[in-house]
């Protein structure tokens, strides 16, 4: 399996906010890292296809990024999660997944286990506007897994999350990175140390480091603020 | 399309779970009723056999609907005349309506000869030729048809049909602020709510979604078209019978030409109100996906509805007159039997011809249209 991101570029006007990225991806939990406006969001965005890029192409295993093909194996959580606020908790993962094709019984085992999965299954019955904050994240997850995606991005994921529920995500997202391609993009540096097999780090636009954690050589955080400029 | 009725429960879901949907719902149902019904209601004070009777407008109208059955087969003609003349409060029903709806001006009786009856009622149908500017030819065909008719007119009751075409006249109006309140969330509330990040990236989220969209706001628009005509029409129809479906359409509209029945136009109005909520639907969700936002189309739908109130294009601008006249709230008003024809492959084809492939060709090119933008619609600015 691999995902080709071929000199994806992203301008709008005189600003490039993606500047012609290249890579190949396997299977492997990929942290991306960046300051705001680095050009995550937007490059998370052309590779789930809900943005057209300026320049370049996406393609899983041959499949471009605009076919059902594409999006038939892709999970997506972006960082402002939107929700219908009168569905319940089941209700918005039930009509995700018939989004996502699956058929009604297959939906209703998948919600079932996916619920249980990120614990809301006491408030499965209850509209998706009561739950707090975590809750409605962990929703985000759920709906995002329902397709059991060969490739899940996401975005600012722990966003919410009690450090509980973050340590569960973790050993989640490794779990799932042994045979999938998982993109997670974070603020969070601790939430990718130890659970990342390659940091990929933006600045304005551009992939300035691509590495192993050992190549960063230990302090994952330190080495980030030296990339920004942030350490001397 | 996979997933289709799976998906559709949950567009419904989406639209029933809004209070204000069935606000409104209720709302314009139960103006649609007092409308239709609030006059059997009330309570009447009525001469009737010398005496002054009290009675509510129910029981009234079922002693009309008698009356009216007793004169059935009663020729409009010089004998009716003179027995009207005669003791104008011996002849009861609604043929006096029509006779003095054939006059058109103040209700003189008492100067009528069958002659000057049927003059008159011409003369009003070639005023309405004039005030249209109908060119000779169209003079000529309407002649033709005016030959047609049978005169004098022979009387039928025609039970509550011509009000009940009235009053779905109403609730037209009403399915429009329906539609412009309701329909436009269906594609609006994605962007407000941020869902079409998820949506758009799932495998059935472009044409699959997109075409259960449009199947819940189109059958939506039409299941609500027609209840609200049910509830506009069936209080007149059930107090003042459906006897008369055959009747002429000259007893209720003496200035009509066409051969239609009061059954027919009633069940063309009918359509029309359907039709009409088919083309409102399908121009509040483009409008709601073209514009990214739901309260948009809705102000843009009400505020042309109450241009349509205000604005009349002269009769004299031939083309562009015709053109407003096919506008929903002009055709499903008493616009829907004007002598406004448009000639085609030798022929000459009628408002109500012409009408609903109009309106479904408009509603289909939009929904297309709206696909386009739909399946391109890019995230930014987030």
């Amino acid at each position: 399996m691999e995902l080709i991101i071929d000199r994806l570029k992203k301008q709008y006007g005189s600003k490039i906010a993606v500047d012609r990225i290249s890579r190949k991806l396997t299977p492997g939990v990929y942290g991306l890292l960046g300051a705001n406006g680095a050009g995550k969001t937007t490059l998370m965005r052309m590779l789930c296809g809900i943005l057209k890029p300026t320049g370049g192409s996406v393609s899983l295993d041959g499949f471009d990024v605009s076919s059902e093909e594409y999006r038939k194996a892709l999970g997506y959580l972006p960082q402002d999660f939107g929700y219908y606020p009168n569905f319940t908790g089941k209700d918005f993962l039930m009509y995700m997944a018939a989004l996502k094709g699956l058929d009604k019984n297959s939906a209703k085992k998948r919600c079932r286990e996916l619920l249980n999965l990120v614990g809301l299954e006491s408030v499965a019955g209850k509209k998706v506007k009561t739950y707090s904050g975590g809750m409605k994240q962990r929703l985000g997850i759920a709906q995002a897994l329902l397709n059991r995606p060969k490739l899940l991005i996401l975005d600012e994921p722990t966003a919410g999350l009690d450090p509980k529920e973050r340590v569960r995500f973790r050993d989640l997202i490794a779990e799932l990175g042994e045979r999938n391609i998982v993109i997670l993009s974070t603020h969070i540096v601790l939430d990718i140390e130890h659970i990342a097999d390659r940091i990929l780090m933006m600045k304005d636009g551009q992939l300035i480091f691509d590495g192993t954690p050992y190549e960063v050589g230990g302090d994952l955080e330190h080495f980030y603020l030296e990339q920004f400029g942030e350490v001397e | 399309m996979r997933n289709f009725w799976m998906l559709t429960k949950y567009e419904y879901k989406k639209i029933f779970q809004k209070k204000m949907v069935w606000v409104m719902f209720v709302v314009l149902s139960g103006i649609c009723f007092l409308m239709s019904s609030v006059t059997y209601f009330a309570t009447f004070t009525k001469e009737v056999d010398g005496k002054e009777e009290k009675m509510s407008g129910y029981q009234w109208m079922t002693r009309i609907r008698e009356e009216d059955k007793e004169l059935a087969g009663t020729s409009i003609d010089e004998a009716f005349l003179s027995r009207l003349k005669e003791n104008p409060d011996s002849v009861g029903g609604k043929i006096t309506d029509t006779v003095g709806m054939m006059q058109m001006e103040q209700y003189d009786v008492q100067s009528l000869t069958e002659q000057s009856l049927y003059e008159k009622r011409l003369a009003n149908v070639q005023k309405e030729w004039e005030i249209y500017h109908l060119n000779k030819e169209e003079k000529e065909y309407f002649q033709k048809l005016e030959d047609t008719i049978t005169k004098p007119f022979i009387y039928e009751p025609t039970g509550g049909y011509d009000k009940a075409t009235r009053m779905m006249m109403v609730s037209a109006l009403l399915q429009t602020l329906l539609a412009a309140v309701c329909i436009p969330a269906i594609f609006g509330d994605e962007h407000s709510l941020k869902t079409d990040q998820l949506t758009l990236c799932t495998n059935l989220g472009k044409r699959t979604l997109y075409g259960v969209k449009i199947f819940t706001g189109l059958s939506f628009s039409v299941i609500t078209s027609m209840l609200l005509c049910l509830v506009s029409a069936l209080p007149s129809l059930i107090v003042e019978g459906t006897e008369g479906f055959g009747a002429p359409i000259q007893l209720t509209q003496p200035d009509v030409s066409f051969a239609l029945t009061v059954g027919q136009v009633f069940l063309m109005m009918f359509g029309m109100c359907v039709l009409a909520g088919v083309l409102h639907g399908a121009v509040a969700m483009f409008l709601s996906e073209k514009l990214k936002n739901p309260a948009a189309p809705m102000a843009i739908i009400v505020g042309f509805l109450i241009v349509t109130f205000f604005v009349n294009v002269p009769e004299q601008y031939r083309v562009l007159s015709q053109l407003w006249d096919y506008v929903p709230q002009n055709v499903t008003s008493w616009g829907l039997l004007n002598v406004r024809m448009v000639p085609a492959f030798g022929e000459y084809l009628y408002k109500w011809q012409v009408v609903p492939v109009l309106w479904l060709t408009i509603s289909v090119a939009v929904t297309v249209l709206g696909y386009q933008f739909y399946k391109r619609y890019q995230v930014t600015g987030r």
